[in-house]
């Protein structure tokens, strides 16, 4: 079974488990793998799972001070902290605003790539790899290369405290390009060939066969985006003040705020999970386009 | 001689890629050459007048022994970024690898991290290990430790390489696990014929085939380290205590939008900018010498 | 229907010159197949007349008309490519009429009623709902083919279009092709790599070679009269054996030496201008029969070194004077390796080939009975019964 597949099997597998009609035969399959190695495998997963099953677990309590393990039982307290977190402390302004942001960027980024690449692969026009490679290049220029230029030009152009601020400089994407430009490399050249001879128009092909042939591709390029986008940090915390600020620099003003009353963690984990629960969702429902499109990065 | 490029008209190629072209510049090698150029600045205070210096902002770095200090921390901090995350993750990835039941179920237990925000990283490990109220505290201080990162550099520094390599396994795992998967069957199989132990067959037969990748997760887990950390340290740390985390990027930050000092910190950027060069001129040059392993 | 006329066509790409300055006049009507090694320029001189590559210089003219700088679209060709060129996320029939708005002046109602017909001429009415990847190879093929018919293009280009097919479906849909060229006789322009291809379904073939067009002549007349070594060779299977000789003109006529026999040649044009001079002799392997032990005069000696039954023939590799020479026995000759055996030319079937140039100098067939280019054999129908 490959990689994917083995993902894309989890929920059949689990079924099976749960329906319990293969259990012995599970046993005898798990005994195969070696007792030792599950049980190795399971402790170092849980302890990558151990900080977040933490944070969730203060997240549902009423006070976050806990200072030992037996402190780690879930409380009752949950709905109230989010509800106090999202609404009272008004963290889903945050959440809002790195959604806007994360979602301006997928969205600018893929427009501006796809019509890139369609230039890129589909044109007969002098230059063109020298474009592409300017293209690439970028990837050795990020925020911090640049950072205090573009501090000046972004306050200069007076866009400080603006999406645009922290949109439009992510919108050039060298990654996005790259990967494009590998799948439709991948595309047999006679449907080009074929639509040329129809009379078929570059943008229409990319709009008609392009896209929905790369819908896998564009969706693993778009967590990757998205995740990219959402857990930028510096430049939103340097460009905006706190009425566009994005979820990651909103922990710590939530964080302050709650800090006047002794349920500050609690609060703050509350927004930790809350901050990390949009790019989680979206890898574990998009895994399989997502490592699809990985392995095309590799490249 | 089948082609892709069918299309043939110049100012049509010239739309399509404007946006890109024009935002690559305009947002990214024009801020970069003016880094360069303000590097060789003095930029006054508030009044944002620049006089000429020539290369004295980069003196200033090579006597600057706070500086000299931030490399030296920075490079050990990568090192130990890049051995901790790819050591721990191929372990992860081989195990994940070698069992059936379950495979799909871990796999994406070890990648989730990918998704990790950095700043939630840095807040939930401020939390389990603060040296007063964590949850783990209590626990490591039973073994004798004193756990006191508000005030013992070394605490502090070991404590963000925690933080770095836990969000980072995401990454690596989704990678090496690829790339495992891409060794063909019988090379395990003749290996396990051979009676080649486990670890034996993931150091000599594994490591060797996925050397092309682990190359380029070397250079993506050092540029991680230098550039993708900023949120560790500015939550945790401040750079503190004492500087013992004040990496060449909190550094730049500070030196910018703290103390206004424009013109070292473009001189920063710009010693950023050729060890970027530098490694990704090296990942080209090893990728290409291993190039017929594939993979 | 049109009429399609190459000109000194050349291709260059930078410093590769793919096609040499070619001449072809592809008459109304007519199925013209182009075969030649891969990198011949075929395929190339196929994609000069769609319009996906321009000429670099000459002309390609459609019912003498220009079509340098035309665009492809407005050309009214249809191409049929080797891996089909079937958008996946379509089914059939949005396959077939994808691009056909634009490329042709038939309204939708048109277009339906256009793919209805052409489904049922290809028998693929019940699979125009089905996307490519619920479709076999020949399937595909055939959903490609009903793409360039609803067009109704003045031409159909197609490139190897048979060449992803297994064999069996191979020789079907060769047949089928045939067939449908009988009954819509839109001019055709087929490449392949494929002889036995090229032979079964041209009424005229052209061979290529190194971006130049070798011969052009109806598929017998390619066989029986090479125009040079290199179509002799191409063409036929197992190929033409060649061996090096001397020309010597005698009293009883001119004979072709060789260390291993001299044979006498009949007389025929050309002959006298090799004779005195060195040779290239061409006799094909199934010209080459085992000869009786009384055979005369004109059989030679070879040594059998391996045998290869065929099933319908066995195959000898010989040896004759230092020389590699084939030979086709019947099927249950009792003819082992280290035999030696007698071997008879048909007097009728030897070919003289300039040995530095490669051009043919002398067919003996041409002394009996002069070539007739335009009493040439025409194609007799390709779908027999054996083949459905």
């Amino acid at each position: 079974m490959t990689l994917l597949e083995t993902i894309v099997d989890v929920p059949n597998r689990a079924a099976e488990y749960l329906s319990g009609e293969r259990t012995g035969d599970r046993l005898a399959r798990l005994r195969e793998d070696g007792l030792a190695v599950h049980a190795a495998l399971a402790s170092l997963v849980l302890l990558l799972l151990f900080p977040v099953l933490v944070a969730v677990i203060v997240s549902t309590k009423e006070s976050g001070i806990i200072t030992g393990l037996g402190g780690l039982v879930p409380g009752g307290n949950t709905y109230a902290n989010y509800y106090r977190a999202l609404v009272e402390l008004e963290f889903y302004r945050y959440m809002l605003n790195s959604l806007v942001m994360a979602s301006v960027v997928v969205v600018g980024k893929l427009v501006v790539s796809l019509l890139a690449v369609l230039a890129v692969v589909y044109y007969r026009v002098p230059y063109k790899d020298i474009v592409f490679l300017f293209i690439l290049f970028t990837l050795l220029l990020p925020v911090p290369v640049r950072f205090v230029p573009l501090y000046r030009l972004v306050t200069g152009l007076g866009w400080n405290n603006t999406v645009l601020a922290i949109t439009v400089p992510y919108l050039a994407s060298a990654t996005t390009v790259f990967v494009l430009r590998q799948h439709f490399l991948s595309i047999p050249p006679s449907l080009v060939e074929n639509a040329k001879l129809d009379g078929v128009g570059p943008l229409e092909f990319l709009w008609r066969v392009l896209i929905p042939m790369s819908k896998g591709i564009l969706v693993g390029v778009s967590v990757i985006i998205f995740v990219y986008a959402w857990n930028q940090y510096l430049w939103p915390l340097v460009i905006v003040g706190d009425d566009l600020q994005v979820a990651q620099v909103g922990l710590g003003q939530l964080r302050g705020q709650a800090q006047a009353g002794d349920v500050a963690w609690a609060l703050t984990m509350t927004g930790s999970v809350l901050t990390l629960l949009p790019p989680l969702v979206l890898l574990v429902l998009f895994r399989k386009p997502l490592l699809e499109t990985f392995s095309i990065q590799r490249k | 001689m089948a082609t892709r490029e069918v299309f043939e008209s110049r100012w049509q190629a010239a739309a399509l890629l404007l946006p890109t072209v024009l935002v690559s510049i305009v947002f990214l090698y024009a801020p970069a050459v003016r880094a360069f150029e303000l590097s060789l600045f003095e930029v006054g205070f508030g009044t944002g007048e620049a006089d000429f210096v020539g290369l004295e902002n980069y003196r200033t770095l090579l006597t600057s022994s706070e500086y000299h200090l931030s490399v030296l921390l920075t490079v050990l901090f990568a090192v130990a970024v890049v051995v901790g995350v790819m050591s721990f993750s191929l372990v992860v990835s081989f195990l994940i690898h070698e069992v059936e039941v379950g495979k799909g179920l871990y796999l994406v237990s070890a990648i989730w991290p990918y998704a990790l925000p950095p700043a939630v990283a840095g807040f939930v490990f401020f939390f389990l290990l603060h040296p007063d109220l964590g949850v783990l505290t209590r626990p490591i201080e039973r073994f004798g430790v004193d756990v006191d990162w508000f005030s013992s550099g070394p605490q502090a520094f070991a404590l963000i390489t925690v933080v770095a390599v836990w969000k980072q396994v995401g990454y690596n795992v989704i990678f090496m696990s690829a790339s495992m998967n891409n060794i063909p069957g019988s090379l395990t199989e003749t290996a396990r014929l051979d009676g080649v132990g486990r670890l034996r067959r993931l150091l000599w037969v594994y490591a060797p085939i996925m050397s092309p990748t682990l190359a380029f997760l070397a250079v993506m887990n050092t540029i991680y380290a230098f550039f993708g950390t900023f949120a560790f340290i500015d939550v945790m740390t401040q750079g503190g205590p004492a500087g013992a985390t004040n990496i060449l990027i909190f550094d730049l930050y500070r030196d910018a939008l703290q103390n206004f000092e424009f013109g070292v910190a473009s001189a920063k950027s710009v010693v950023l900018f050729l060890i970027v060069g530098g490694l990704m001129y090296v990942q080209f040059r090893v990728t290409e010498k291993h190039a017929y392993y594939g993979g | 229907m049109a009429r399609i006329t190459l000109e000194n066509v050349r291709k260059e790409y930078g410093d590769v010159v793919a096609v040499r300055g070619i001449d072809l006049e592809v008459s109304d009507g007519s199925f013209v197949v182009v075969v030649g090694p891969s990198g011949c320029g075929k395929s190339t001189t196929l994609r000069l007349v769609a319009g996906l590559e321009s000429v670099t210089d000459g002309d390609v003219r459609k019912d003498g008309e220009s079509l340098v700088g035309v665009e492809p679209k407005d050309r009214d060709v249809a191409m049929v490519f080797q891996n089909y060129a079937l958008y996946p996320h379509m089914t059939a029939r949005r396959n077939m009429t994808f691009g056909a708005g634009s490329a042709t002046a038939f309204d939708d109602e048109e277009i339906e009623r256009r793919v209805t017909d052409a489904a049922e001429l290809l028998d693929i009415e019940d699979l125009l709902d089905r996307k490519p990847e619920a479709l076999s190879g020949g399937e595909r093929q055939r959903v490609a083919l009903g793409r360039a018919i609803i067009r109704d293009p003045d031409v159909f280009l197609m490139d190897e279009p048979l060449s992803n097919l297994d064999a069996k479906l191979r020789i079907r849909m060769r047949a089928e092709l045939a067939k449908l060229h009988e009954e819509l006789r839109t001019t055709t322009v087929y490449v392949t790599h494929d002889q036995t291809e090229a032979m079964t379904l041209g009424d005229e073939v052209v061979v290529m070679n190194d971006g130049r067009v070798q011969q052009v002549d109806s598929p017998q007349r390619l066989y029986d009269y090479p125009a040079n070594r290199f179509v002799a060779e191409f063409i036929g299977d197992p190929a033409m054996n060649t061996l090096d000789v001397t020309v010597e003109a005698g009293a009883d006529g001119a004979r072709a030496v060789h260390p291993g026999f001299r044979l006498p040649l009949p007389d025929g044009d050309g002959l006298d201008a090799a004779a005195g001079s060195g040779a290239v002799l061409g006799v094909r392997p199934e010209d080459l029969s085992l000869a009786d032990a009384d055979s005369g005069a004109d059989a030679f000696e070879a040594t059998v070194t391996v045998t290869e039954p065929l099933g319908d023939s066995l195959l000898l590799e010989c040896r004759v004077g230092g020389d590699r020479l084939k030979t086709q026995a019947s099927p249950r000759s009792d003819v082992g390796a280290g035999d030696t055996v007698a071997l008879t030319p048909d007097p009728e079937r030897l070919h003289l080939f300039d040995p530095d140039s490669g051009e043919a100098v002398y067919h003996s067939a041409g002394a009996t009975t002069a070539p007739d280019r335009d009493g040439r054999a025409t194609r007799s129908p390709a779908t027999t019964p054996e083949e459905r």
